[in-house]
């Protein structure tokens, strides 16, 4: 038996891109030949315009030498077929500036109503910025390696371009055995990439996964994804703030707020994991569930150091994993997780997440010592699906840290998680809270 | 006890060169289960006797017997027996035999009517010999001392097993058989490995044909698909010649199927047999379909009927045209597709198996022979591993050495193996000069598996259990036909032309393989929706080839230094096709109420209720999962093979190998049709000699160039997963063919033949070859690298005695060992290979030692055989480690086999094998050994990263012959 589906899937595919002249060598800038589907390889600068939707089929790179321009406004839509993911290659540029009321938003192909996490791939950049891989560069499964596409490299500046008022929502599909894509994959990608004001919603896996690299973010928002908000691995060190997450309380996996690895084997190779982390709102599922859910899960002998977080509606606050797993967490506040406001307390024999992982360290004197406080800070709407507001009654002040002056932390913020009582820097079109 | 017929025949066995040198017309004698002392014909006399071996008066097997002065030559049968049936008159005969003294008895009368008796004692004892007549025998091969004799006067350097000895082991299939060869391991009970060099550096003949191969990661055939029933032999060659396929370098296996019978030969056997483990004990297993039985799944596994082909079943995925699948569809696509998830238990019962096989040769007329020969083989087995363990282990090579568990789990599995096989032969024979031989053969077995595996994940916390539960079919088939001819042209100096046409077709069909996984948090155990859980997987291969080869020998010089020069082709071209389809369910519950529904044990979750409530069905089948590829090969040789002195024989030629490999698949990212070719051409090269240091004994030496090529998917440029479960793979278009230059020397020594004593060096050295690397990323993906280079270096020795030289009451007993000894270094480029943990070591899959060592009673007057047989190899490279973890290697194990055989009557033989009585586990390990930091409950952790019992098994079997 032979099974057309692919040869069927491949040719259509096929066909439609060989009558563009898209080419796989990338020698010549291509122009669309169904008017609305981007080429699988842009070599040159190509500009994506708004005045209508674009379909985002296959796994199109952006090459070395080339910027991607979406024009504000743009829809795209990515493929399920082909498994639609946009890639930034090491060196490529993605110039992707919206506005808050005229967004650029990543999408699935479904009509509204019939959309689901899975949809579609996602949006992956790739940089030349440090990681901790022996060796330096890595490969992301899934995605053909070639020198084009390995990512990390020893520019901590590197600039992969600019992400502004963009929401990649309904992605997620699974890109090869047992690698789903994150919302926004963003693997060695250097710090002078702007990433500000970026939504991820329904996806299958992590809204915002972080391979290496120093690249710093502000305004990131995780909604309803079926993993973690916030991913980092591979010795990522760059900073964020203003973070919000939302988790979904029908999502069956374990659920992290923030998940820290080093490395996947947790050795300590250079550079180390070490995030800087000021402003976050961390909403758990608020529901008993039968898998972990930690507001911040850290292992793997990662680094981290946290401030101003609010975590509230996880079953526990924290897990710190692995002896060499080491983290400060300041001017935070945990309230109302729900089997242990902070942490479980860990024995040799103890059963389930009762059992001992970290050679006996102690996350609830760690939480105090920190500073942090078990108060309820009143948000006003945290757990609502379609029309959250997950500002505090007040803004919450007491205890708060106060950001570094650095030319990237908003030293302003010197309140507990990512608002204050009268922010409004989720209003506009570019935030949806819809199912579907 | 059943006779086995030697024939004289003019045709010559054409892989072995040596055999085939031409003799004047030779007449035969057919003795058979007929009385040699029968009364004489019609006007002539009868000579009859028994040659026996002067010392230990033991038959001698094939001596001559020829009328000096005429063309009258007859072979002595197994009982030494020969009958000539003469015109009345005054003769001499002549006897002989390879390393006896040659004897001459003169003034043998022969009167009409009458039958005389002449038993003739041959002495070995040393003296000038007489003029060699070179033997031109054509001789069953399934007996062990035709075997040492082929080997003996062979060109090449090569070890075999012979359907004698088979029946003297519990081998019940090739791959079995193979492990008694020196130098050869068998991995995965089904692979074999020569000299310890992997299946990328041997290749599979059947009579002489190369054999596509089911397996969609490897070119390997799995010896596991021929029964031992239709083997006549199985041969590994060691050296190369340019009559032979050149791309092997460990070791060339050949399968030989069985010769045609003489007389009508039936013959059936009965096998029961028990397993320690196995044997009426509660088996895991699943609800299968109708047909199990037959290693066929009946659709049961099957997509169901109605299932898109030319779209996926995913949820927005586009038609053909245009529009998108609605949730509405796919969920109707998930309750269709929706199976139990499950395993149920039970009782297992003995392995059964029996086999028949029946042939017959007629004659018609003078000149004309017809031969058939048929057999039939089923078997069922099953197999439990319980208490298995699995693990992985990580290290901080920033901090120290020491290795620390990582995930450890227990596993347990049920495995029902159905094997099948028919084979049919049908020879015609012309006037001894001509033989055609149509041939076919199909070979099935399946392996219908439950396994669960349960135990610490560390991804989930240290205090959690994860069960992972994996239901599997597979299912690979051989089919093999032959249409092959040998012919004398006695106008062209009696040269031989041998041809033959092959078609063949190899597949393997893994229909529906589920998976499961659920994670355990104290006593709340509930679905997770991982990448590898609600995973329904579907694979097919099909590859065929056709092809034909001819060589054309022509004798230049006879006599004692004879002189031959053999030119040949082959064509071969292997068209394959692999197919896969990747469906998983994945959540959709859009509230707690509905997510509670994940909380609910597998067989209430997948069902119709949920499906499209809580879980819908996702297709993320990749483009590069479906590819085509094809392999041309086309080879010419020329060879010469003289004797420049009686003791000594050169064989020089070379071998023109012209191969091309393409692959047709779809791009990955783009979708786009892509193509990968590789095309070589290779001069090989080959110089063999061969010293008759004495009789009874011959020096081999021999420089030879040979090949190896990339496997078809190590070509393609993308990323694909090879297997359920697989890791990340990506090709390398870039890779080259590597190229060896192997150095043999052999000494060897034939006291009789069924005595050997040898001893071979051989040296390796490769240029460029194909390495298995990791390219880093998150997990690391496997690819292939040209490594710098290698070096094997091995020695082998081999011993088989008779200890009647230590006293005559031992005499029915027998030694046999060999052990082989392989020093092995590949050095990889360091380019691309930074997360690679050791880029200097043996290579992948190569043994230290390989030691076989037996003892041995045969007395054939009681009808009493015993042989007790011990293997064991060295550590190997199982698994290249990464990123500073150690690389993995599967430990040794001490294997003892026990056979006991005891003929009842005229017709029964009876059976009764023991193997791994030692009760030797299957270990591989990691590294040094392992702390125990977080698994206190488990005691005894070391650096075992798998382990399990397969248990010793015992069969009986009952063999009834005519």
């Amino acid at each position: 038996m032979r099974s057309k589906v692919l040869l069927a899937t491949s040719a259509l595919f096929a066909a439609s891109l060989m009558g563009c002249g898209g080419d796989e060598t990338g020698q010549t800038p291509s122009p669309p030949a169904k008017n609305n589907e981007i080429p699988t390889s842009i070599s040159s600068d190509l500009t994506l315009t708004a005045d209508q939707d674009w379909i985002l089929k296959g796994i199109v790179h952006v090459r070395a030498g080339a910027t991607l321009t979406i024009e504000p406004g743009t829809t795209i839509k990515g493929d399920k077929s082909t498994l639609g993911t946009l890639v930034i290659d090491p060196g490529a540029r993605i110039d992707a500036e919206g506005t808050k009321d005229e967004p650029i938003v990543f999408t699935s192909r479904a009509e509204p109503g019939d959309r689901a996490a899975g949809d579609w791939g996602g949006v992956i950049l790739l940089g030349k910025a440090p990681i901790n891989v022996p060796g330096g560069k890595a490969n992301v499964e899934g995605i053909e390696a070639t020198a084009e596409t390995e990512y990390g490299g020893t520019d901590p500046a590197d600039d992969s371009g600019v992400l502004k008022y963009v929401r990649i929502e309904f992605g997620g599909i699974l890109l090869s055995t047992d690698n789903e894509i994150n919302g926004l994959t963003l693997a060695g990608v250097g710090s002078g990439t702007t990433i500000d004001y970026v939504q991820v919603r329904y996806t299958l896996d992590d809204c915002f996964e972080f391979f290496g690299g120093t690249v710093n973010a502000k305004h990131l928002v995780c909604t309803y994804n079926q993993d973690d908000g916030i991913d980092w691995d591979l010795g990522y060190t760059g900073k964020l703030q203003f973070v919000v997450v939302q988790q979904d309380p029908a999502a069956v996996d374990d659920t992290n707020g923030f998940e820290g690895d080093n490395d996947a084997m947790g050795t300590t190779n250079a550079p180390l994991s070490e995030p800087t982390i000021y402003n976050a709102t961390l909403v758990g599922k608020n529901v008993d569930v039968d898998k972990q859910q930690y507001a911040m899960l850290l292992r793997r002998a990662t680094k981290a150091s946290l401030y101003n977080i609010v975590a509230t509606g996880f079953e526990a606050g924290v897990d710190i994993r692995d002896a060499a797993t080491s983290a400060k967490l300041e001017g935070s506040i945990f309230h109302g997780n729900l089997a242990q406001n902070v942490a479980y307390v860990e024995t040799a024999d103890g059963m389930g997440s009762e059992k001992d992982d970290d050679m006996g360290f102690d996350e609830v004197k760690w939480f105090t010592d920190g500073g942090n406080a078990e108060v309820d800070p009143l948000l006003v709407a945290p757990y609502d699906r379609e029309a959250p507001d997950f500002r505090p009654k007040a803004t919450l002040t007491t205890g708060a840290a106060t950001p570094p002056s650095d030319g990237f932390f908003d030293t302003k913020a010197s309140y507990v998680g990512a608002f204050s009582q009268d922010d409004t820097w989720l209003d506009g079109a570019w935030i949806s809270f819809t199912p579907n | 006890m059943r006779k086995t017929i030697v024939t004289l025949a003019s045709a010559l066995t054409l892989s072995l060169p040596a055999l085939a040198l031409a003799q004047e017309g030779a007449d035969e004698a057919l003795l058979g289960e007929e009385d040699p002392s029968r009364p004489a014909p019609a006007g002539k006399g009868v000579v009859w006797g028994v040659v026996t071996d002067a010392k230990t008066k033991e038959p001698v097997i094939d001596a001559q017997v020829s009328v000096v002065g005429t063309n009258k030559k007859v072979i002595a049968d197994f009982d030494g027996r020969f009958r000539l049936e003469l015109p009345p008159g005054n003769y001499e005969l002549r006897v002989f035999y390879q390393l006896y003294k040659a004897q001459r008895l003169q003034n043998v009368r022969v009167t009409a009517g009458t039958v005389e008796k002449l038993d003739v004692a041959l002495s070995t004892e040393e003296a000038k010999q007489e003029i060699v007549v070179e033997i031109e025998a054509d001789p069953d091969r399934a007996s062990a001392a035709a075997q040492t004799l082929l080997r003996k006067n062979a060109a090449h350097t090569g070890d075999a097993v012979s359907a004698q000895e088979i029946a003297r082991t519990p081998d019940r299939n090739a791959a079995d058989a193979a492990r008694r060869v020196v130098g050869a391991s068998v991995v995965g009970q089904r692979y074999v490995y020569v000299r310890g060099l992997g299946d990328r550096y041997t290749n599979a003949l059947l009579n002489g044909v190369p054999l596509p191969s089911p397996e969609p990661d490897r070119q390997a055939v799995p010896f596991d698909l021929f029964p031992t029933t239709v083997l006549s032999d199985l041969t590994i060659i060691k050296t190369f010649t340019p009559d032979m396929p050149g791309d092997f370098t460990g070791g060339s296996v050949r399968v030989t199927t069985r010769e045609l019978p003489e007389k009508f030969t039936i013959s059936g056997t009965l096998y029961l047999g028990v397993n320690t483990e196995t044997t009426f004990r509660d088996r895991l297993t699943y609800a299968g379909g109708g047909t199990d039985f037959l290693g066929i799944d009946d659709g049961t596994r099957a997509l169901p009927p109605n299932f898109p082909t030319d779209y996926k079943a995913a949820k927005g995925a586009e038609k053909p045209d245009g529009s998108l699948v609605s949730s509405r569809e796919v969920n109707e696509l998930g309750r269709a597709l929706n199976k139990p998830m499950t395993t149920t238990r039970t009782m297992t019962l003995p392995n059964m198996s029996g086999n028949l096989t029946l042939g017959n040769t007629h004659r018609f007329g003078q000149d004309h022979e017809l031969g058939y020969m048929a057999a039939l083989t089923y078997g069922r087995r099953f197999q439990i591993r319980r208490e298995g363990v699995l693990g992985t282990v990580t290290i901080d090579p920033n901090v120290s050495n020491e290795l620390e568990s990582q995930n450890y789990y227990s596993f347990e599995n049920g495995v029902d193996v159905v094997s099948w096989g028919g084979f049919a032969g049908l020879t015609y024979r012309y006037a001894k000069d001509h033989k055609v031989t149509l041939l076919g053969l199909h070979s099935r077995s399946s392996e219908s598996e439950a396994r669960e595996i349960a135990g610490h994940a560390e991804e989930g916390g240290a205090g959690r259990l994860a069960y992972d539960t994996r239901l599997r079919f597979a299912s690979r088939s051989l089919t093999f036909g032959q249409l092959a001819g040998e012919h004398k042209l006695r106008n062209a100096n009696d040269a031989t032309l041998e041809w033959n046409l092959t078609t063949s077709l190899a597949t393997s069909d893994e229909p529906g393989t589920r998976q499961n996984v659920y994670l355990q948090d104290n006593d709340r155990k509930a679905w997770q929706s991982t990448t590898l859980s609600g995973l329904h997987f579907y694979a097919n291969q099909a590859e065929t080839a056709i092809g034909g080869a001819l060589h054309y020998t022509q004798p230049i010089r006879r006599g004692d230094t004879p002189v031959r020069v053999k030119v040949g082709g082959l064509a071969q071209v292997r068209d394959r096709a692999f197919d896969a389809r990747r469906l998983r369910y994945i959540p959709i519950a859009q509230t707690p109420e509905e997510a509670a529904a994940y909380s609910l044990p597998p067989d209430q979750l997948f069902t119709s209720e949920y499906i499209g409530r809580a879980l819908t069905l996702d297709e993320y089948t990749r483009p590069s999962d479906s590819y085509d590829a094809t392999q041309r090969t086309f080879a010419g040789y020329f060879m010469t093979d003289a004797s420049l002195r009686p003791w000594m024989r050169v064989v020089l030629g070379a071998r023109v190998e012209a191969s091309s490999q393409r692959l047709d698949t779809f791009d990955s990212s783009t979708g786009l049709p892509r193509q990968v070719d590789l095309s070589t051409t290779d001069l090989l090269p080959s110089l063999g000699l061969v010293f008759k240091t004495s009789d009874r004994s011959n020096l081999r030496a021999s420089v030879t160039r040979t090949v190896a090529r990339p496997q078809l998917r190590e070509l393609a440029p993308f990323s694909f997963t090879d297997y359920f479960g697989a890791r990340e793979m990506q090709g390398n278009p870039d890779l080259d063919r590597t190229t060896i230059v192997n150095a043999d020397l052999r000494f060897e020594f034939f006291p009789t033949l069924a005595e050997v004593a040898a001893i071979s060096v051989f040296y390796k050295d490769f240029s460029k070859p194909i390495e298995q690397i990791i390219i880093p990323s998150n997990r690391g993906i496997v690819s292939y690298q040209n490594a710098k280079g290698a070096q094997n270096a091995g020695i082998e020795l081999e011993l088989r005695k008779n200890l009647g030289f230590v006293s005559p009451a031992i005499a029915d007993l027998g030694v046999l060992a060999n052990l082989t000894l392989v020093h092995s270094r590949v050095a990889l480029d360091d380019e691309g290979t930074s997360v690679q943990t050791n880029n200097v070591r043996p290579l992948a899959g190569q043994s230290p030692y390989v030691v076989n060592a037996g003892l041995d009673y045969a007395n054939d007057k009681r009808g009493t055989r015993v042989r007790v047989l011990y293997n064991i190899y060295g550590r190997r490279i199982s698994q290249v480690g990464s990123l500073g973890l150690p690389d993995v290697y599967e430990q040794p194990r001490h294997l003892l086999d026990v056979t006991v055989a005891q003929r009842i009557g005229k017709y029964v033989d009876l059976k009764l094998s023991a193997e791994n009585i030692l009760l030797a586990p299957v270990v591989f390990t990691q590294g040094p050994n392992v702390e125990n930091v977080f698994h206190q409950d488990i005691p005894n952790l070391t650096n075992v990263v798998e382990q399990f019992q397969p248990g010793a098994t015992f069969t009986l079997s009952a063999t009834i012959t005519n």
